[in-house]
């Protein structure tokens, strides 16, 4: 099983990676298709809920796109420092 | 995704992916790597080949994302030229379709010339739509000038008739500033 904290790094650089809203759907598919093992929807929902409960990640919900991700300034930092 | 450790067979990286490329085996990899002078078990070696294969697929993913962040942005700017809000909601959704098709992209390559070909159709839509609305800008302004040229040449016949009729200057002068107030 693959351990959360590297779901973790993973997402902060997908959604670092994208420089925009990182659509929900496609930020699970992405570390669904590149983490190995792959990781479990439960997990990535963790990570994700971890991630935004640090002050790292931002979720928006639109009506029509659904939930996208974006980073905060501290998510941006740490971001890079994962390089 | 950076190596936690340094491998004695990371030295071999380029002739590894060749060796994997040409189809062979992990013994016969082994044995090449014997007579290269790095003697290494199959099982260590098929862990380090595994771990390679998840950095390369992470960097494509990266890197499609990456793509696909530049199309959304050049989408941005192309919507910041003509921002009205009956395309917003495309653009929204185009936005996250291509990020969708670019993130499937990295195992298929299909959905990357799908996403390619649907930023392309917007970005002409959105082009297109800002040309449109120039040109409607300058027949508008023709418009007017038509409309002022017309006025003035109303004016000027008026004016005409006032200056053939017999009447005093002073008359003259108080019907041609009406003319010309209008």
């Amino acid at each position: 099983m693959i351990e959360i904290r590297e779901i973790k790094k993973f997402l902060l650089r997908a959604i670092n990676g994208a420089a925009g809203p990182m659509p929900d759907l496609a930020l699970n598919q992405a570390a669904k298709d590149s983490l190995a093992p792959r990781p479990l929807q439960s997990d990535i929902d963790q990570a994700k809920r971890e991630l935004e409960s640090s002050g790292l990640i931002i979720g928006n919900d639109d009506d029509l796109c659904g939930r996208s991700w974006g980073l905060s300034t501290k998510g941006e930092l740490q971001a890079k420092k994962i390089g | 995704m950076s190596k936690q450790k340094q491998s004695k067979l990371d030295q071999f990286a380029e002739r590894l992916d060749e060796w994997e490329l040409k189809g062979l085996t992990l013994d016969q990899i082994a044995g090449e790597l014997h007579e290269a002078g790095c003697d290494v078990s199959c099982s260590r070696l098929s862990c380090y080949l595994a771990r390679r294969r998840e950095a390369s697929l992470q960097e494509r993913m990266f890197t499609s994302i990456a793509t696909g962040g530049r199309m959304n942005r050049e989408l941005d700017a192309a919507y910041a030229k003509n921002p009205a809000p009956a395309i917003e909601q495309l653009i929204r959704i185009s936005k996250t379709l291509i990020m969708s098709l670019q993130v499937q992209g990295a195992a298929d390559p299909k959905s990357l010339s799908l996403a390619n070909a649907m930023q392309q159709t917007v970005l002409e839509y959105l082009s297109g739509k800002t040309k449109a609305e120039l040109e409607l800008r300058k027949l508008g302004l023709q418009e007017r000038k038509v409309a002022l040229l017309e006025k003035r040449a109303a004016q000027a016949d008026a004016a005409e008739g006032v200056l053939k009729q017999n009447i005093s200057p002073e008359e003259q002068a108080k019907r041609l500033r009406e003319i010309f107030k209008r």
